[in-house]
Parts: C-alpha cells; sequence; structure tokens
C-alpha cells in the first residue's frame, strides 16, 4: 500500500519545478524576401492570451528595432504563435526514458520536446506583402536530480530568448 | 513490481473519467438574419486532434446557419472579408509525467495559486488513496475576430472551463458528468458569435 502512495506522489514530483529547459535557435519554415515596408505599423498579437509576458517581451523588442506603432497605417503585422504537436524521432527511446524515469523516482531525467511555430506577417490591404515562419523548439528535462540546475536553465527564459532571437532572425533577411 | 503496473494501470483507467463544465451555457438566438456576402475563415491554434473535431464543429455550425452565401478556407479566397477562429489552451499539469506543449514552469510561474491548490489535492488524494480525486483544470478561450481586408471589424472571445476529476468518487459520477455537454458548447458559441457579430458585416 505504501507503493501505492509513492506512485501518486511521484507523478506529483514530475509536476515540482525540478527542471530544465535548453534553447535551441529558430529556424526557418518559410522564408520570404522582405520588401521594403515603411515603419509606421499596426500590430496584432493572436495565441498570445497565455502568454502575455512574453507578448509584452517581444513587442518590446519589435518597436525597439525601428517600427512605430500607427493606428492609421494601411500596413498590419500579426505576429501568430500557435504550439505545435511533436512527434519523436525515437518513439522506442522515447518509452524505454518514460519508464526508466518512473522506477527510478526522476533520478533519471524525463526528456521532453516543446514546439512552437511563430508566423510574422505583413499586409496591406488584401494584398500579403511578407509571410515568415519559424519553428522554436525547446528541449525539457524534469527530474529531481535536476534540481541543482533549474535557475539557470528556468525554461520560461529559454523559451523568452528562442521567441526573441525569431524577430532578430526574420529581420535578417535580405 | 506487478502490483505498481496494476496501480499505473488503474491510474491511466481513471484519468478518463468526469469531466464537468465550469459557468453556465450561452443563450443563443437560432434565428440568424441571413447576409448577401462570401466570406473567408482562417484557423489558428487548433493544433492536435481533439481540438480540430471542435473546430470543425464551429465551421459545421457557421455553414448550416446559412448566414453567409459562401465559407471558404482564406487561402482559397479572395472575399474581402475574413473570420479568424483562434483557440488559445491554458497548460495543464499532467498526471503522471506528461508531454507538456509549453514551458514545463509555466504554471507554477504563472498561476501560483492555481498550483498550491493542485499540490494540495494531489497529497490529499495520496493520502486518502484517491479516494479525495485529483483535480485538473483547463481553461479555452475561443476568439473569433472579423476583418475587412487587413482592418479589424470586431473582435469577440468566449471561456470554456473544464474541470476534470481522477478518483474513485468521480469515477461514479462519471455517469453524470458533462461530456456530451463539452462537445456542444463549440456550435453554441459559434452562434452566439453570430448573434454578437450581427452588425459587423457593413
Amino acid at each position: 500500500m505504501n507503493r501505492i502512495l509513492f506512485l501518486i506522489l511521484l507523478g506529483f514530483l514530475f509536476n515540482l519545478v525540478n527542471c530544465a529547459g535548453i534553447y535551441n535557435e529558430p529556424v526557418f519554415i518559410n522564408k520570404q524576401k522582405t520588401n521594403s515596408i515603411s515603419k509606421n505599423i499596426r500590430l496584432e498579437f493572436t495565441g498570445f492570451y497565455f502568454y502575455e509576458k512574453e507578448l509584452n517581451l517581444l513587442k518590446t523588442e519589435i518597436l525597439n528595432s525601428g517600427l512605430r506603432e500607427d493606428s492609421n497605417s494601411p500596413v498590419l503585422l500579426e505576429v501568430i504563435l500557435e504550439e505545435k504537436e511533436v512527434t519523436y524521432k525515437y518513439r522506442f527511446l522515447h518509452s524505454v526514458n518514460f519508464i526508466a524515469s518512473l522506477f527510478t523516482a526522476g533520478i533519471i531525467p524525463y526528456y521532453t520536446i516543446t514546439k512552437h511555430q511563430i508566423t510574422y506577417r505583413f499586409s496591406e490591404g488584401k494584398k500579403e506583402l511578407n509571410n515568415n515562419r519559424l519553428e522554436l523548439e525547446l528541449d525539457q528535462l524534469r527530474g529531481l536530480s535536476l534540481l541543482p540546475i533549474t535557475p539557470f536553465f528556468w525554461p520560461s527564459s529559454a523559451f523568452d530568448k528562442s521567441i526573441l532571437d525569431s524577430w532578430k532572425k526574420q529581420g535578417e533577411i535580405k | 513490481m506487478l502490483n505498481s503496473i496494476l496501480f499505473l494501470l488503474i491510474l491511466t483507467f481513471l484519468s478518463n473519467c468526469s469531466t464537468f463544465l465550469m459557468g453556465s451555457r450561452p443563450v443563443v438566438n437560432q434565428n440568424i438574419p441571413k447576409l448577401d456576402k462570401d466570406i473567408s475563415y482562417e484557423l489558428i491554434g487548433w493544433k492536435d486532434k481533439e481540438n480540430k473535431i471542435k473546430a470543425t464543429e464551429i465551421l459545421k455550425t457557421l455553414t448550416r446557419s446559412d448566414k453567409f452565401k459562401n465559407i471558404s478556407h482564406f487561402v482559397k479566397s479572395d472575399s474581402e472579408w475574413k473570420i479568424q477562429i483562434i483557440l488559445d489552451e491554458s497548460p495543464q499539469l499532467a498526471i503522471l509525467l506528461g508531454e507538456p506543449v509549453q514551458p514545463v514552469s509555466w504554471v507554477a510561474e504563472k498561476r501560483p495559486g492555481r498550483y498550491s491548490l493542485y499540490i494540495l489535492s494531489r497529497v490529499l488524494s495520496a493520502a486518502t488513496r484517491l479516494v479525495i480525486p485529483i483535480i485538473q483544470v483547463k481553461e479555452e478561450i475561443i476568439t473569433f475576430r472579423v476583418w475587412k481586408q487587413n482592418v479589424k471589424r470586431a473582435e469577440y472571445s468566449y471561456p470554456v472551463e473544464t474541470v476534470r476529476a481522477i478518483g474513485w468518487l468521480s469515477l461514479m459520477l462519471t455517469f453524470f458528468d458533462d461530456k456530451k455537454e463539452i462537445k456542444t458548447i463549440y456550435s453554441d458559441y459559434a452562434l452566439l458569435f453570430l448573434n454578437d457579430s450581427e452588425k459587423n458585416y457593413e
């Protein structure tokens, strides 16, 4: 019976904040040559309802990069954030990992991937001027043994960094 | 070892139980005046299979209402009117390990209240051998935006909040839960949107 108690609590241990997030560089899925776009834009964020902090960070970054918000501008910039389903390349290893972490109570950490897709779409009237899409991938590890390094690999910070980098990267296209 | 495996199986079996809808259903007017316009749609955030079924439900409702002359995907359409249908989903804490779609630190960082509640319910259900259920809360925000070319004409957001309970007590409640109702709430909100957005297509 004690083992049952232990197992219920085990799932709970994995949802505590003993975790690490590892940053990956954003990757283009769709790239379009930048046309010269007016500096005044209207901004519209989509998919950020539960990512308020990220929205504010990204908005500051966009406005610092030389664009100005203007509610009368004909040009619209849409920033769309979407969560993506993940498929693992080595599914078998992933399940072995699952069982190993479960039965070592998280001493062997559990590895998962989190994927987001971010789209920067410029449009004027009905016409689309520009559409750049990037994939953000975050490697995440959870397990008791990670507790000492958690503060240095805080998953949200790694995620914030990849969001901000995606804007820089899409601005660099020539 | 065998015991633990058996227990994991039970937990998996229980984890599909008792889902309840929070709040009341919207009151909708089934009588929808027709509009002589073509319209296009764009779906954002309906990522997995479960969500795609919900999105289909919404599109079906929009089509069946006969509000618009024609509804098609925005890439294939040259209509100047567009409806964006957006789903924002709150992160959930898993029963066991789970495959989170957000950074795993999200709940602790952004909903500390819910996080503490979750921890409390975990400890209590462990102490009572799952008699007190483990509680999972899920928030969904469905947003409809009406665009004319690239000018936003209107935006309506509707929240759907569900609570899932996992434990012996909730197993008995599963016959009374809201699973069936949850399926139809999406088409209710699609109708509500048509009611609300009546004056936005001029």
